[in-house]
């Protein structure tokens, strides 16, 4: 039994300012990098004490509490600052950078792909790379084909890479206060459409371990596997499945790298189906992997194919009847479900 | 949380139950454990017992209808509890009596069975899983039915499967052994394949396995059990009296062929009256094959029996003859079933029955008394020995229980309060509890 933990009511967005609170507060080495994170706060001839804090407002206020030299501003230039932060990270510093959107991975993969993944292999153990990669993914708020994109797969793909994908204020929370405090380069996948979802997020410095998926509902006729704002979907194709005699186990992987395998499987071999949701482009994706981790390790268990419901393998339509065909709905989960239970 | 009244199951063949009266009607307060209806069966008429207390919120079935096995018959409320029509219909609606879904716990869509789909290898459509099961289970996939989509076997449907296997091995059965002399003899098997432990059951004169209906369901779950129609009984041969030797030690010797034909023995003997006059012969000639013996009523424990079960067994087959002989048999007169009288008649007009049965009671009786005693061979009997008898049975009476345990006193006694001559059917839980009792007390072979 786990000790009773006072919760407070709070947003996604506000979680994650508060676990970068807490982490800040911590440990003097932890500081932000990003565009337009402080925005004109502090700076005498700007006189703008409320400033944006990023695009979403998530780091609004910290300016004012830690000061410019933890909070910095940087250049429109991904490959500068993210490089910067690699650099920092390797030599003392645990720095947050704060990657806008995950579609301008492009310019900066070099420092996170083959410098920040690589520098604890290349010299044999002797380096780290403390460095949490904040970033924005999602569909859904209309903002094009180039800032809306999912991504993580692509993360996921490479090794030296930890993948966070929190589907709740207080997974958010616990999960980002691991992801600093962890001495690998992290991935932090925001989804924007989540920053207004309120929840109850436990008080307290308390990290959530990495690799250690959530079953967010239990039931026994049919798994589904859902990542990041999936998983909400998926809660509410699972009350219409109910309704008509089929329970849903709905599962949060909660970090894709490391991939907590065991729960997957474990539960696959009590429901014997397993469903696939995620909102990333479907060729060698995520869920692509959990469905071939599958096959492989729980073939014997498995009553009927294993199903995805995914993006298409296109861009994010600009179109809003488009873009919303585009995400995975509950009805299409439902639908798959039925195919297979 | 309302309750819905079921009909019992009362005996190992019991299917299906006609309800004859109700004790209370809709709308009135019942409480758990007071008698709500009664039900009449092939074999006998019971109480059934509210099973929790409050209101009788609706009678599914009327007197006269004939329910199956834990099929709906009512529906009761808790105290204060509304439930609407359509709430008391719905609720009714998950009960479907036997046909009651078997394995498979989850409230999944129900889909029907159906033959698997098979691709043009003739390979059968069968998920991983199930597959796999099937392996472990020794199920044959071509024999499981499929309610996967598409066609496709599902674990769970192996699961049915296997579920439906055993069933069907536990499930009574018939079986029919020929003796040497080409005398056929019925028995009904039951009990679970891994069963290790036989007892057979051997009924009284002019009875038939039919009379242990009510017990054997108690001993099925955990026994192997035979129960025995006599020669020129029931579904057994009835050879005419010149061809076949109708004495007790003459049916003792068939018994034991019997025994040794199933490969049941050494078995535990349950005999009532002629049956258990029987089972004393065979486990005085031929020890080996009874490990132990329970004794019902039994002939052979004294010489006094009833003149009026002569009177009956000489006089021409008729209805009236029939219900005289069930008004000597049970204390209770409510045993006195028109449909029990319909079947011993019947009986009583098989081909052969008629003649087998006044052959054997002329060799085993006569008006003055009977003609085999073997109280005083009983100290020969090595074995655990157990003697049942109705306090009131008016055909042989309850005074040979003590001479038998005086004549041997390891003998375990049990005299049923209220009860004739025929306890398995008038107090049948009581009985089964006893012999049951007495079963666990027997060292294990």
């Amino acid at each position: 039994m786990v000790a009773e933990t006072a919760t407070r009511t709070m947003t996604y967005q506000q979680a994650i300012q508060e676990a970068l609170q807490i982490a800040m507060r911590e440990d003097p080495t932890v500081v932000l990098l990003g565009e337009d994170i402080a925005g004109g706060a502090m700076v005498d001839h700007l006189v703008n004490d409320d400033a944006w804090g990023g695009p979403m407002g998530v780091t609004k206020g910290l300016v004012q509490e830690f000061g410019r030299n933890r909070v910095l501003d940087t250049p429109i230039t991904e490959a500068g600052f993210i490089g910067a932060a690699v650099g920092a990270a390797a030599t003392g510093l645990r720095p947050v950078a704060e990657l806008m959107f995950v579609d301008f991975f492009g310019c900066c993969m070099d420092q996170i792909f083959d410098q920040g993944a690589k520098l604890r292999y290349m010299f044999g153990g002797k380096a780290k790379c403390p460095v949490t990669i904040r970033t924005q993914i999602g569909a859904g708020v209309s903002a094009a084909g180039q800032h809306s994109g999912c991504h993580y797969s692509v993360f996921t793909h490479m090794p030296g890479i930890k993948c966070i994908v929190p589907s709740t204020p207080a997974d958010a929370k616990g999960l980002l206060l691991s992801a600093i405090r962890d001495d690998d380069l992290v991935m932090f996948f925001e989804n924007k459409v989540l920053y207004g979802t309120k929840g109850e997020v436990p008080e307290g410095d308390e990290g959530i371990p990495l690799g250690v998926a959530d079953v967010k509902r239990e039931g026994d006729d049919v798994t589904i596997v859902a990542i990041s704002r999936m998983v909400n979907q998926a809660l509410a194709a699972a009350d219409v499945l109910s309704a008509e005699g089929i329970e849903a186990e709905v599962i949060d992987p909660r970090t894709l790298s490391p991939l907590d395998d065991e729960t997957i499987l474990s539960s696959v071999a009590k429901t014997h189906r397993l469903l696939i949701v995620d909102e990333d482009n479907p060729r060698c994706s995520a869920a692509t992997d959990i469905a071939a981790m599958v096959a492989d390790k729980g073939f014997d268990t498995l009553d009927a194919p294993i199903k995805r419901v995914t993006a298409p393998h296109t861009p994010v339509p600009f179109s809003p009847p488009l873009e919303q065909f585009y995400v995975p709905s509950p009805d299409r989960i439902a639908e798959a479900a039925r195919e297979i239970v | 949380m309302p309750t819905i009244v079921t009909m019992p199951k009362w005996g190992l063949t019991m299917t299906s139950g006609t309800i004859t009266n109700w004790s209370r009607e809709e709308g009135d307060s019942v409480t758990e454990g007071v008698p709500l209806l009664t039900v009449e069966t092939e074999k006998a008429v019971d109480d059934v017992e509210a099973p929790a207390s409050g209101m009788l919120r609706k009678i599914v079935a009327a007197v006269g209808s004939e329910v199956p096995v834990m099929g709906a018959v009512a529906v009761i409320t808790a105290p204060g509890e509304d439930l609407s029509d359509e709430d008391v219909q719905a609720l009714v609606g998950t009960t479907s009596g036997a046909t009651a879904t078997a394995g498979g716990a989850s409230p999944r869509v129900a889909r029907e069975g159906r033959q698997a789909a098979r691709d043009v290898t003739g390979r059968v459509n069968a998920s991983p899983a199930a597959r796999k099961r099937a392996g472990e289970l020794g199920i044959d996939l071509a024999t499981v039915e499929a309610t996967g989509p598409g066609g496709r076997i599902t674990s769970e449907d192996v699961e049915r499967a296997a579920d439906a296997v055993a069933a069907s091995a536990a499930a009574p059965r018939t079986e029919v052994v020929e003796l040497a002399d080409g005398t056929k003899i019925a028995t009904l098997v039951a009990g679970p394949p891994e069963a290790t432990e036989s007892i057979v059951f051997l009924h009284g004169l002019g009875g038939s396995q039919a009379t242990w209906g009510g017990v054997l369901g108690a001993f099925a779950d955990t026994y192997h059990i035979v129960a025995v129609d006599l020669p020129g009984h029931g579904s057994s041969d009835k050879p005419s009296p010149e061809a076949t030797d109708y004495s007790i030690s003459g049916l003792a010797a068939k018994i034991g062929e019997l025994l040794e034909k199933l490969e049941v023995s050494p078995a535990v003997l349950i005999g009532h009256s002629l049956g258990g006059a029987t089972a004393l012969q065979l486990a005085l000639d031929r020890p080996k094959l009874v490990r132990a013996l329970a004794l019902v009523d039994s002939a052979a424990l004294g010489s006094e029996i009833n003149g009026e079960l002569l009177d009956r067994v000489e006089s021409a087959p008729s209805r009236d003859e029939a219900r005289r002989l069930m008004e000597l048999f049970f204390e209770n007169r409510r045993f006195v079933l028109e449909r029990g009288i319909d079947d011993m008649y019947a009986a009583r007009n098989a081909p052969g029955a008629d003649d087998a049965v006044k052959a054997i009671a002329a060799s085993a009786f006569t008006r003055y008394g009977q003609n085999l005693v073997l109280v005083g061979r009983l100290s020969e009997l090595e074995i655990p020995v157990l003697i049942i008898w109705g306090e009131h049975d008016r055909v042989i009476p309850a005074t040979h229980a003590v001479a038998a345990v005086t004549a041997l006193p390891a003998a375990w006694l049990e005299i049923m309060e209220g009860v004739g001559h025929v306890p398995q059917v008038e107090a049948a839980p009581a009985f089964s509890a006893i012999v049951n009792r007495w079963l666990a007390s027997i060292p294990r072979p």
